[in-house]
């Protein structure tokens, strides 16, 4: 009798985990989404002999990212914003010569399984283009193999390092952090003539790589920070840091990296410990939902971050894409920035796409020829117009906006 | 000199939360020689319950506590009567990896009940803080936290020496076959032991939650836990105590006065320093093996 319950239990165990490791989200299709257009026989335009018909072709989207871990939020307001964008282009038939099929792989927000599902995708699933990863980290160490195979990745990491690495293959969704970080300061020297500055930033690449593009530009001030201060996003103490910067007496202290959780932790602390007002700015975790619902009013007034797109844009678009972005999410949440860049993922590839017109997406080349449109098209997403320079970067809008009392971002500077 | 205050007082603070949770990890390992590496994520379930009666529900803060107690000793309950007490014939080595198991199963399940959302619970206190002049602050939601760590470690020492159940959990802890032997029901006393450390757990975690945000990975700080454990004596709850009160000092002061680039070196330094001259940690007892 023990024996079967204890058999029993483990198969009710083993059913447990196995539900555990389904990355299928709440609310969202966790099957392939077909675009059911009808089909459109038309030409391979590559080649100039006669011109073989090719019938309706179904692309193959891998979005890796990591549902599961600290970050895995994020990868849901990425991926929720995605969906959006691929239901959007579904029911207004957008997309003229391809469906689309979605594979959702979990990068555990872990590099080693970061490089696994790339290869995954890649090499079982016969993916044609990459949406992912969330982090710097996981977009590195999918990145080698998706060169290697000649895949395009359209990352919403914006991270700095992402674009050191050199890869002909990458598309950032989003203005580059070295960017942004120029604008902030620009923003804190010369516009508030703030000349003593502390950083915190997280001990990863992105923080590391922000930490280098605001050194970069603190030089063209002459300037140095105050404090450089290193902080883990495990950690749920910062006082050792924060005193240091208290110490210096900082105008402001600059914060990139890290989650919203961390974020709250760091902001409420600093109200805490200081006995002055201190300018708190930062990347876009501070206009995320998650941060702005987690902090009392006093406590988010005056924020300042960068941002390439808010939910409280006012325009139509911006609008329907907060009520179908909430109409899926599970938390019934508005969408953050980075909803924005999948949402303006999805118009990307769906435009080159139609750009490219019929192709064989079997074909060794497709990818390549994928790739040249991705770079050449410009959309105008939610971010604003979006396109890429010739070495990928992305050339888009990005603000630097206050936060107001009661969460409104309010552009102070930037466009 | 305010300097060095406030971050003794800030260490101390986070200390206090090292410790309580050091203190449910070594109770069981006191007792039964099972380190419950899932303690932390036990603590992060505590955290989510809580927010859901005080927060969704908005119950009164001790009918939250009682019911997230209830709840997380009847989990930690479960756990020890159909997973763990069947393996404790088998190797140590096959119950410790079990327990990471389980880990693992409790952070899934609560990722798949309650999601990857981070929640504020709110402070005890509202924003109040404690200005004594010349910079130093305290908050009282800490303080809140130093007493009732206090609270629990004295009547856990009285529980332990007065009680016939706290005995015989001693009388365990010193010889398992003796006290069988002498009439102690050994699954009783594990059945209390896992009841105990789940309900300091729970304790802690509604004490605690205004300091994190809460949500699935909170659970994380149960390695430091571990390390707060081992620092000041495996099994010894008053070194539970002392392990996570230093290693919340010597973090912060660390980070304060050398580099916060480094914090978790000094952690995890000062523990191997620990192993290598005091194995058997600050306050534990050597263990003598006769041969």
């Amino acid at each position: 009798m023990k024996k079967l319950l204890a058999i029993l239990l483990a198969v009710v165990f083993v059913m447990g985990l196995a539900a555990c490791g389904n990355t299928s989200q709440p609310g969202q299709p966790s099957q392939p989404s077909q675009t059911g257009q009808p089909s459109q026989p038309n030409n391979n335009p590559s080649d100039g002999d006669e011109p073989a018909p090719i019938g309706r072709q179904t692309v193959k989207i891998a979005v890796n990212t990591c549902f599961t871990g600290p970050a895995a939020r994020g990868a849901e307001l990425q991926y929720n914003g995605f969906m959006v964008g691929l239901n959007e282009i579904i029911e207004s038939g957008y997309s003229k010569y391809y469906d689309f099929e979605i594979l959702v792989n979990d990068d555990e927000n872990d590099a080693s399984a970061a490089a696994s599902v790339a290869n995954k995708a890649v090499y079982q699933q016969g993916a044609h283009i990459i949406y992912g990863h969330l982090n710097a980290v996981q977009t590195l160490a999918g990145l080698a193999l998706y060169d290697e195979a000649g895949i395009p990745c359209l990352t919403p990491t914006t991270s700095s390092s992402v674009t050191a690495f050199g890869s002909d293959y990458l598309l950032q969704m989003g203005v580059a952090d070295d960017t942004t970080c120029r604008w902030i300061l620009d923003y804190l020297v010369l516009e508030l003539g703030y000349k003593n500055l502390a950083v915190m930033y997280s001990g990863n690449e992105q923080g590391y790589a922000a930490l280098d593009a605001l050194n970069a530009k603190l030089d063209e001030f002459n300037m140095d920070f105050a404090c450089e201060e290193e902080y883990s996003t495990t950690d749920i103490d910062f006082s050792g840091q924060l005193l240091r910067i208290r110490e210096k007496k900082c105008d402001a202290v600059i914060l990139w990296g890290g989650d919203p959780a961390g974020r709250v932790n760091i902001v409420t602390q600093i109200k805490q410990l200081f006995d002055y007002d201190i300018t708190i700015v930062g990347d876009t975790q501070f206009s995320t939902a998650s941060f702005l619902n987690s902090v009392d009013p006093e406590l988010k007034e005056g924020i300042i971050c960068a941002v390439a797109w808010t939910p409280t844009l006012t325009d139509e678009r911006s609008q329907k894409f907060c009520e179908d972005f909430k109409a899926i999410d599970s938390y019934g949440a508005l969408p953050s920035d980075v909803s924005s860049r999948g949402y303006d993922s999805m118009y990307l590839i769906a435009t080159a796409l139609n750009e490219l017109g019929p192709y064989d997406v079997e074909a060794d080349d497709f990818r390549e020829k994928l790739l040249e449109k991705l770079k050449e098209v410009s959309i105008v997403g939610l971010q604003g117009p979006i396109s890429y320079t010739e070495n990928g970067a992305c050339i888009s809008n990005s603000y630097v906006v206050s936060i107001g009392a009661d969460g409104s971002l309010n552009v102070v500077y930037g466009g | 000199m305010t300097l060095l205050l406030q971050g003794l007082i800030s260490g101390i603070s986070v200390g206090a939360i090292y410790g309580l949770l050091a203190l449910s990890y070594t109770m069981i390992y006191g007792t039964l020689n099972v380190a419950h590496y899932a303690q932390g994520n036990l603590f992060m379930v505590g955290m989510l319950i809580a927010y859901q009666f005080s927060v969704i529900l908005g119950w009164p803060f001790w009918l939250t506590i009682l019911l997230t107690t209830a709840c997380v000793v009847a989990v930690i309950l479960i756990l020890e009567r159909i997973v763990y007490r069947p393996m404790l014939s088998g190797s140590g080595v096959y119950l410790f990896m079990c327990t990471i198991g389980m880990s693992i199963f409790i952070q899934n399940l609560a990722q798949l009940f309650f999601g990857n959302e981070s929640f504020a619970f709110p402070s005890l206190f509202g924003d109040l803080n404690i200005r004594l002049g010349n910079g130093l602050t305290i908050v009282p939601q800490n303080l809140a936290i130093l007493v009732v760590t206090v609270i629990i470690i004295v009547a856990l020492t009285l529980y332990l020496k007065l009680t016939k159940m706290g005995i015989a959990i001693k009388a365990v802890s010193m010889n398992r076959r003796a006290a069988s032997l002498m009439g102690i029901k050994f699954s009783k006393v594990s059945a209390v032991t896992y009841g105990i450390s789940g309900a300091i757990v729970a304790i802690a975690s509604v004490f605690t939650a205004p300091v994190f945000q809460v949500n699935v990975n909170v659970g994380s700080v149960g390695l430091k836990a571990l390390i707060a454990a081992l620092l000041g004596g495996f099994g010894n709850i008053y070194g539970a105590i002392l392990g996570g009160v230093l290693l919340g000092v010597i973090e912060t002061l660390g980070s304060l006065y050398i580099s916060s680039a480094y914090k978790d070196i000094f952690s995890f330094g000062i523990l191997i320093l620990v192993l290598i001259f005091r194995p058997q940690g600050l306050l534990g007892a050597k263990r003598i093996t006769k041969v």
